[in-house]
């Protein structure tokens, strides 16, 4: 694909999203920045810590759901990419060169690993293709584990840089990061690529035969999604100040984004970051919570985690913002709400003219009657 | 040449008959759990996270067993499967809901969410369970049965005994599913499931079953796998990936494909492990990483598997 005609897709396209202002994300932005600040000059030590870890897990959960979301193929080593990230950013920084490039360079190598890892892995569909990611980020484990004169192990390496980065500076970094690649995620569907992707997403083969490069596609945007996961894996990094085998490539570490993405709903900026927060804050006080009421109980917080994963499965299946009333605001202009007034809801922007992400099911379940999740 | 003759130099072939059985021992317990696995896959769209924590639980079973009511592991077969068929049953229960929803993109996120889910469920018990066990992890340690000698090569009883009932296993789990009535329905169920309720066969009584029998075999092989070694809450979601891998070499759906590639991958491990052992390397810690690397490589040359349902 020459350059012209790629560029030319990441131009934003009325028809596609009629406004800038898609949904809430201008609300959602100011909710968080003024979060963000109370939480940076009123809470406690605790609190901070908390919500600190919420912005980072949200944009993990963000910046997995740029590729999942739009493609609708879970790519389960996921935490692959944070783990690069990490690493990356630990190498270089210790090495020398000042924090800022540093992450940048997180971010590029874990782009350039995405790069590598689409040639083999992007042929693969549906389940061929979790199984595959979520088997790479394991041997990546093992690989890490058993090479522990380089990477440190399981006892990890700590970060220099870290010392300098805390409290607010780390706070609204993230907060900076969050809000980009909520753009980021909010821009690709608004785009061209987002057009061409939502289409792969519905019939992969009829995208094919209409004259989408499919490969590409997914590519470019699983590029994306790598290379803001690569900062935010160094931003985690400099949070814990140190980088080790469990805390950038453990499987609970790497799936933690995913299952939060997945929880809120998948494909749409505001699931995603409901997902998150609920997941991570349930992640933090639960197990607290418990053993407040039941001290003699010591149980690790996966366990909530798990039950938290059976119920929303089990119930919600879509996602939290499957449920009618948030299906009806999220994509929704805020200058309708307020002028149409909540009672009778809201004119839901491009309702008629685009499919979103979340779209009927009918519709949905037309296209995808004998559609084998593993077929080839 | 060199690869075969250097390390029987180097070792002896008796420690290198032992890495062999090991192997296979290994291959088999991986081909018991794809082969529930690949059921469950096939017939009801359930990508099974969880399924390697049932083989965890398993084992918890007969080491609980053995060491409060010394119970004989070979025995406590014919008590942990009917427990984890009604294990099964009840865990078919709880998916009756995602497994019918309205697409299978939904089906597919509800599965991966409820079992990933009830993975880290039991993962996270685990460590509870361990504790109030006493030990840092399950074993049938104190169970000797002696060595067998063949042909001047000294055998762990325990090894042979456990490759023999996971033999017997596998062509009874054949048989069942090629010349039985039931494992007929599962088959339809597994190759059109629209037609195959359209013939009157229930998706739901047919999941059921796919259900029990799986897990039932992970149990199984969680039985054998404690025989031969410790087990901890950790080894769930490995061993899940390397049943995985096993599938995707052996052909989704495909019951003999996920029983031979088992046994393949398990004797490669096992050969990868002597040629390291041979060269002077550590080779244990790599024991893990062989079948993901085997499946990287078939993920890449050949989508489909090896072999062809």
């Amino acid at each position: 694909m020459s350059w012209p005609r790629f560029l030319r897709l990441l131009k934003p396209d009325w028809r596609i999203s009629p406004t800038p202002f898609t949904g809430f994300s201008v609300w959602t932005m100011i909710f968080l920045v003024a979060l963000t600040a109370v939480a940076s000059l009123f809470f406690n030590a605790s609190l901070h810590d908390a919500f600190q870890q919420i912005l980072l897990i949200t944009a993990m959960a963000l910046s997995y759901d740029v590729f999942s979301g739009y493609v609708g193929a879970y790519n389960l080593g996921f935490g692959a990419f944070i783990g690069i990230g990490a690493y990356a950013f630990a190498v270089t920084s210790n090495s020398g060169l000042g924090a800022a490039p540093s992450f940048v360079v997180a971010g590029l190598a874990s782009a350039a690993f995405a790069v590598a890892l689409s040639y083999p892995f992007l042929r693969l569909r549906g389940g061929y293709f979790a199984i595959g990611t979520l088997a790479f980020a394991v041997l990546l484990y093992i690989i890490d584990i058993n090479f522990f004169s380089y990477t440190g192990g399981t006892v990890g390496m700590s970060i220099k840089a870290a010392n300098g980065l805390g409290g607010p500076s780390l706070l609204f970094g993230s907060l900076l990061l969050l809000v980009i690649v909520m753009q980021v995620h909010l821009g690709v569907g608004r785009t061209k690529l987002g057009l061409a992707l939502r289409s792969i997403k519905e019939d992969e083969d009829v995208a094919q035969s209409v004259g989408i490069n499919v490969f590409r596609m997914k590519q470019v945007v699983l590029v994306v999604s790598a290379f803001f996961a690569g900062i935010c894996g160094a931003l985690y990094a400099t949070y814990l100040g140190f980088v080790s085998a469990d805390s950038a490539l453990g499987l609970g570490a790497g799936l933690f984004p995913v299952a939060a993405a997945i929880i809120g709903g998948s494909g749409v900026y505001l699931g995603v970051i409901v997902g998150s927060f609920l997941l991570t804050w349930a992640n933090l006080t639960i197990p607290g919570l418990v053993s407040s009421f039941y001290f003699y109980v010591s149980l690790s917080p996966l366990v909530f985690i798990g039950i938290i994963l059976i119920i929303v499965g089990v119930f919600i299946p879509e996602g939290i913002l499957a449920f009618r009333v948030f299906k009806k605001y999220a994509r929704a202009r805020p200058d309708k709400v307020l002028i149409g007034g909540f009672g009778e809801g809201p004119a839901v922007a491009g309702e008629t003219s685009e499919e979103g992400p979340i779209q009927d099911g009918s519709a949905r379940l037309a296209n995808t009657v004998k559609k084998d999740s593993l077929a080839q | 040449m060199l690869p075969v003759v250097l390390p029987m130099v180097l070792l002896g072939v008796s420690s290198i008959v032992t890495v062999l059985i090991q192997g296979l021992l290994f291959g088999g317990i991986l081909a018991l759990i794809a082969v529930g696995l690949s059921l469950i896959f096939g017939v009801t769209r359930v990508l099974n996270i969880a399924h390697g924590d049932f083989l965890f639980l398993g084992g918890v079973v007969t080491s609980v067993l053995f060491t409060r009511y010394s119970v004989n592991p070979f025995l406590s077969i014919i008590l942990v499967m009917p427990i984890f068929a009604g294990v099964g049953i009840l865990f078919s229960l709880l998916m009756k809901k995602p497994m019918s929803a309205r697409s299978p993109e939904i089906v597919t996120a509800a599965s991966v969410l409820v079992t990933l889910g009830l993975s880290n469920v039991i993962e996270g018990l685990g460590g509870t369970i361990t504790s109030i066990y006493g030990y840092p992890y399950f074993t049938v340690s104190r169970f000797d049965t002696g060595t067998l000698y063949v042909g001047g090569i000294a055998l762990s009883n325990l090894l042979v005994l456990a490759l023999a009932i996971i033999v017997g296993i596998s062509i009874g789990m054949t048989l069942f599913v090629y010349r039985t009535n039931l494992g007929t329905v599962m088959r339809a169920a597994m190759t059109d499931r629209e037609v195959a309720v359209m013939l009157g066969i229930s998706p739901f009584r047919v999941s059921m079953m796919t259900f029990a029998i799986g897990i039932s075999l992970a149990a199984l092989a969680g039985t054998v796998e404690v025989m031969v070694t410790n087990i901890d809450a950790s080894v769930g979601l490995v061993l899940t990936i390397q049943a995985l891998t096993v599938i995707v070499l052996g052909g989704v759906g495909s019951f003999y494909g996920a029983l031979l590639a088992g046994f393949l991958i398990g004797t490669s491990v096992s050969v990868t492990e002597i040629v390291l052992e041979a060269v002077g390397q550590q080779a244990g810690i790599w024991n893990a990483a062989v079948p993901l690397v085997i499946l990287i490589i078939v993920l890449i040359v050949k989508p489909g598997g090896l072999f062809r349902r």
